[in-house]
């Protein structure tokens, strides 16, 4: 079009650009869109080029913002034009306002179909940039196979060749199982071998995108990548046109580092993996002297495109994490980068240094920079720099640098940007945690975070302080001192509240001696926070009043006095009004053994993983798997080594059992001694039950998995094995599906024979894959020893088994063990517990009718082992005994531990 | 990816916007404006990268920019690009679009917004770097411009043509009465 063509189109724009005010663009686009509307309604039928300019005129209106609502069937009707300008122009209406799940997508896709196999090159460009844009399923079910052919024939001209591929890759990423490109894999590798630069980086991308879908399938092209990689840097044999600012083609070069960062180091062949270290050697090195004696503006466009590579390179090596020169250089060189004097490198400078940082080699040389980042964090005036820097230190702090990190961050907290504040708190709260020497540092962090960004902070951040707290005795009265403290600041944040009503409730009895908090002083306190906080920190300030009243009887009336009035009794919160009642009679109850039990400290944690690093992922779900980025990727990896860090860390008094980063069940074990059905392990996504029964020696499982989640769960394998000794159980467990659909449940059987006794129980390995992550579930199944017990055939009398005990005789064959009942002892639930357990108790033998004594057999197929128990229970003492007796001496220590630890 | 590519003036008014994933009209008009809100207070010596939650869906986004003289240029990309890369797509971008208008400026954009999507269209595909070569772009769309100027003259031709037709048409019919 010369500037002579579409007048009213250029009239129009000027009399828009004139308006004055919003509502006279207005009144102007509303008259221009019923003049359009009134010639399209027209009978007699617009000239091509009347309808070209309209929709010209439409998309002006709808780039300003207006919505358009006619002129999609003309538009479409210039599809199929012999005027390559109507054409053109119904394609950029097509592209701009149209989508898949458009009515008129139908007829789009045939006009595409027709202009596919046309001879003009135009035609064919014209159909495959409107496939990029806006094709779909049904576009792909159509054209999939023309886009291929077009794609990897020997006839199609390069121009038609790269669009092509682009074309492809939408196809692929927005219909995946359309696209039978399998059969052409080898044809789409050696098209990166091709001469024209614009080919190869077509190709390149679409590679990209398929091989991070399938990277076995496409390992081929990771020799041909290397190559084509060499040849540019290093031989400089890219076409003359492709050289920008003296660099070659530094966009195909950046796209060839990338995807070869989709597959492990080459080792073999050699010369693949020498020519990858040269490659990076070249980008690493860049050169200053060949650009001397030009314009700035020359010089700072050629250190850009050479940075863009050099990057590129650092995060290949990062990925590859197996040569330390190369990547000790690297930090080296992002060093002198970060005090560069363009805002730009050093923010590149600070992500670089973040990836290698989670290296192994790099590690140590990033750990160098620390002082070079905290100052970029303090000093950089643009917020998106600082918050690079914070992540730098994130993830190089280690145990001796904690506290002047975590100081810094906290002191950045303060005036960082608000959207990046949670992100912020969350990794304050997992290094404090993470690296903590001394806990009553810990507990001065976390409570100076708390109430420095109160808003920011997530509930799982203060419900894990108050976990710390409650696992380490050695802090808790320093915790309860700080808390007070805190507390009596009256605009002090809610979930300050939370953390001190809490500690206080537990805890508080531990700085009570102290007159300036006394137990007086500390109720005080939490009432005058009461009124200002929400409900459910109400609900939680009223179980510290009665946990107060519990330990201080002195307060006891004051605290009932408070329950009593109608505030509370009759409160409108249901939630409120039920504890109100409850923990007033509660108090009133006559019965003074019940309140001390019930309001007793709360036992340790058992769950030594936190929640704080999932929060932190969630948060931070950035990465769509397809285009998920080497570094995104490799900062995932990272984090899923840091959870195993952490759930190993040792917190918790008893120290974490597990080595590995893998999943166990251990929370939902412990009940499997006594029964044989329940669930064996649960998350969000994933429930996994089981069924069992026993017979003699053998076992049978049904074990269900049910997928809750809304994607399929893939390669679903499973192994079964006894840890320690293999031998003992034979097992056999047959195979399940490879995929469970969401929301189906499978079933899969497990088959048990007891060869000889064990002490460990066998272990189901499962691994799936869910939305792209590998997950490993290292679950124990219930299978015990005492699950093969099985009660004497003939009942016994009193003189039969005091003989039996005596020829079994004292140690080694017998273990005593005397236990504190975790529970209150009840009769006739510890007789329950015990024929649950599998032994058969038999009345009127003891001697004292309150002790209980038992047989049974254990059935493995080497051996019966003749098994005896007697249970001492002291009630006053709240005490148990067990005596163990067995005809083979491990049995019994086996058998002894297991009743141990379910009583 | 590139996720868009937009143009907008120091005001905020959009002269050009390209969406490479779909979103309707509204969340379009939105993703401009939070892109302006985002980019125009920022001082010049500030870094020109900007990391942004939610534009879109995917939750990934970063937006990479130039400013020159009254005009934005903003390419919101996902985390596979790298920032230097589209830093100078952009440049090549403006260059391409310079040496097309012969120094481009505001309203070449405004009065030819469909000669500036066919110049992207040459750059930029499907959201995916198509071409780098300034030289291969412009011979692309004069490529295109030849064909609409062939076009146009025989254009001219066929509207006689038809005229000429459609007369003896008429005469036709009326010797049939």
């Amino acid at each position: 079009m010369g500037k002579e063509d579409m007048r009213g189109l250029s009239h129009f724009i000027a009399d828009i650009r004139a308006s004055k005010s919003k509502e006279a663009e207005l009144k102007r686009i509303n008259k221009e869109l019923a003049n359009i509307r009134a010639k399209f309604g027209d009978k007699k039928g617009l000239t091509g080029y009347q309808k070209k300019k309209y929709v010209c005129k439409l998309i002006f209106m709808f780039l300003l913002g207006h919505e358009v609502e006619f002129g999609h069937m003309e538009a479409v009707n210039l599809l199929s034009s012999l005027h390559y300008s109507e054409k053109q122009m119904g394609y950029l209406f097509a592209s701009v306002m149209l989508n898949e799940q458009h009515d008129l997508m139908r007829l789009v896709i045939q006009a595409i179909k027709t202009d596919l196999s046309s001879r003009n090159e135009l035609n064919v460009s014209l159909a495959l940039h409107c496939i990029s844009n806006i094709g779909g399923k049904e576009t792909a079910s159509e054209v999939a196979t023309l886009v291929q052919r077009l794609l990897v024939a020997d006839e199609s001209p390069n121009t038609v060749k790269k669009k092509a591929a682009l074309a492809m890759l939408r196809l692929f990423r927005e219909a995946p199982e359309q696209v039978a490109i399998a059969e052409y894999t080898p044809r789409v590798i050696q098209l990166l071998t091709s001469p024209d630069t614009g080919v190869v980086t077509s190709t390149a991308s679409l590679l990209t995108a398929l091989a991070s879908a399938n990277p076995d399938e496409y390992r081929s092209c990771v020799a041909v990548a290397i190559n084509k990689l060499h040849r540019i840097v290093l031989a400089r044999s890219e076409q003359e046109d492709y050289i920008y600012y003296s660099v070659p083609a530094p966009w195909l070069t950046v796209k060839l580092l990338r995807l070869l960062q989709l597959f492990p180091f080459p080792g073999q062949p050699t010369c693949c993996s020498r020519h990858v270290y040269v490659c990076v050697c070249v980008c690493l090195s860049v050169c200053l002297p060949v650009c001397d004696g030009r314009p700035t503006r020359v010089r700072i466009q050629y250190f850009n495109v050479n940075h863009a590579c050099m990057f590129e390179a650092m995060n290949l090596i990062a990925h590859y994490d197996n040569n330390a020169d190369l990547q000790i250089k690297a930090c080296t060189l992002l060093g002198d980068f970060l005090i560069h004097k363009e805002t730009n490198m050093r923010f590149l400078a600070l992500e670089s240094l973040s990836v290698m940082a989670t290296t192994e080699y790099s590690h140590e040389a990033v750990k160098r920079h620390k002082s070079s980042v905290i100052r970029a964090l303090k000093h950089e005036s643009d917020p998106t720099v600082q918050r690079r820097a914070a992540d730098v230190l994130y993830a190089l702090c280690d145990s001796e640098a904690v506290e002047r990190v975590v100081d810094e961050l906290l002191n950045f907290l303060d005036h960082a940007d608000y959207s990046v504040r949670e992100e912020l708190v969350l990794k304050i709260a997992i290094l404090a945690e993470r690296f903590v020497k001394d806990y009553s540092w810990y507990v001065d962090v976390m409570l100076r975070l708390i109430r420095r960004a109160g808003d920011h902070v997530a509930p799982e951040v203060w419900y894990r302080v108050i976990q710390v707290i409650v696992n380490r005795q050695d802090v808790q009265d320093y915790a309860a001192k700080t808390c007070f403290e805190a507390l009596l600041d009256p605009a002090v944040h809610e979930a300050m509240v939370n953390v001190g009503g809490y500690v206080l409730g537990e805890f508080g009895h531990l700085i009570a001696n102290d007159p300036n908090s006394s137990p007086v002083k500390q109720l005080e306190v939490i009432q005058m926070h009461y009124p200002m906080v929400s409900a459910s920190t109400r609900a939680l300030l009223l179980s510290t009043y009665v946990k107060l009243a519990n330990l201080f009887p002195e307060i006891k009336s004051h605290v009932l006095q408070v329950l009593k009035t109608s505030h509370f009794l009759k409160n409108a919160d249901a939630e409120l009004q039920q504890r109100a009642n409850e923990y007033v009679h509660l108090l009133q109850t006559s019965n003074t053994d019940v309140v001390p039990a019930v309001l007793e400290e709360m036992p340790p944690f058992s769950d030594a993983q936190t929640t704080l690093l999932q929060r932190l992922e969630t948060k931070r779900t950035t990465v769509t798997e397809k285009t998920g980025t080497l570094a995104a990727r490799k900062r995932q990896e990272g984090k899923k080594i840091e959870l195993g860090e952490v759930s190993a860390a040792a917190h918790s008094a008893v120290p974490a059992k597990s080595e590995t980063t893998v999943i166990n069940n251990d929370p939902f074990f412990d009940k499997f001694t006594l029964v044989n059905d329940g669930v064996l392990y649960e998350n969000p996504v994933l429930q996994i039950g089981v069924k069992s029964e026993f017979h003699g020696n053998l076992g049978r499982l049904t074990v269900f998995y049910g997928n809750r989640g809304d994607a399929p769960m893939t390669g679903v394998t499973t192994r079964a094995f006894v840890p320690n000794a293999p031998d003992a159980l034979s097992i056999d467990a047959r195979p399940i599906d490879a995929t469970i659909p969401p929301g189906v449940q499978l079933q899969q059987q497990i088959n048990v024979e007891c060869v000889t006794y064990f002490s460990d129980a066998p272990v189901l390995e499962v691994s799936l894959k869910y939305q792209g992550r590998a997950v490993v579930l290292a679950l124990k199944l219930p299978v015990m020893l005492n699950k093969f017990i099985e009660p004497l055939t003939a009942p016994m009398d009193a003189p039969t088994f005091f003989k039996k005990w005596n020829q079994l005789g004292g140690p080694p064959r017998e273990v005593r063990q005397i236990i504190k009942a975790k529970e209150p002892i009840v009769l006739d639930q510890l007789h329950e517990k015990v024929v649950s357990f599998g032994l058969p108790t038999m009345p009127d033998i003891d001697p004292k009718p309150q002790n209980l004594v038992c047989a049974g057999i254990i059935h493995t197929t080497n051996a019966q082992i003749g098994t005896l128990l007697r249970v001492e229970p002291n009630v006053e003492a709240q005490m148990i005994r067990f005596t163990v007796r067995a005809s083979v001496d491990a049995a019994s220590v086996i058998v002894s531990n297991l009743l141990v630890s379910n009583f | 990816m590139i996720q868009a590519i937009l143009i907008f003036n120091n005001h905020g008014k959009p002269r050009l916007s390209k969406f490479y994933q779909h979103c309707d009209e509204e969340q379009q008009q939105r993703v401009v404006r939070e892109c302006f809100q985002a980019v125009s207070k920022r001082p010049d010596h500030v870094c020109n990268f900007l990391e942004t939650s939610n534009l879109f869906k995917s939750n990934d986004s970063r937006l990479i920019y130039r400013h020159y003289a009254t005009l934005f240029f903003v390419f919101a990309v996902d985390s596979s690009e790298s920032e230097l890369g589209i830093l100078d797509l952009i440049q090549v971008f403006v260059e391409t679009l310079d040496r097309q208008f012969e120094n481009v400026c505001e309203l070449d954009l405004i009065f030819h917004v469909d000669k500036v999507h066919h110049i992207l269209d040459e750059i930029v595909m499907g959201g995916m770097v198509l071409e780098t070569n300034m030289g291969e772009v412009l011979s692309h769309v004069e490529e295109q411009a030849k064909m609409l100027r062939s076009e146009s003259s025989s254009f001219l031709q066929a509207m006689k043509g038809s005229k000429a037709a459609s007369k003896v048409k008429s005469i036709g019919s009326r010797l049939g009465h």
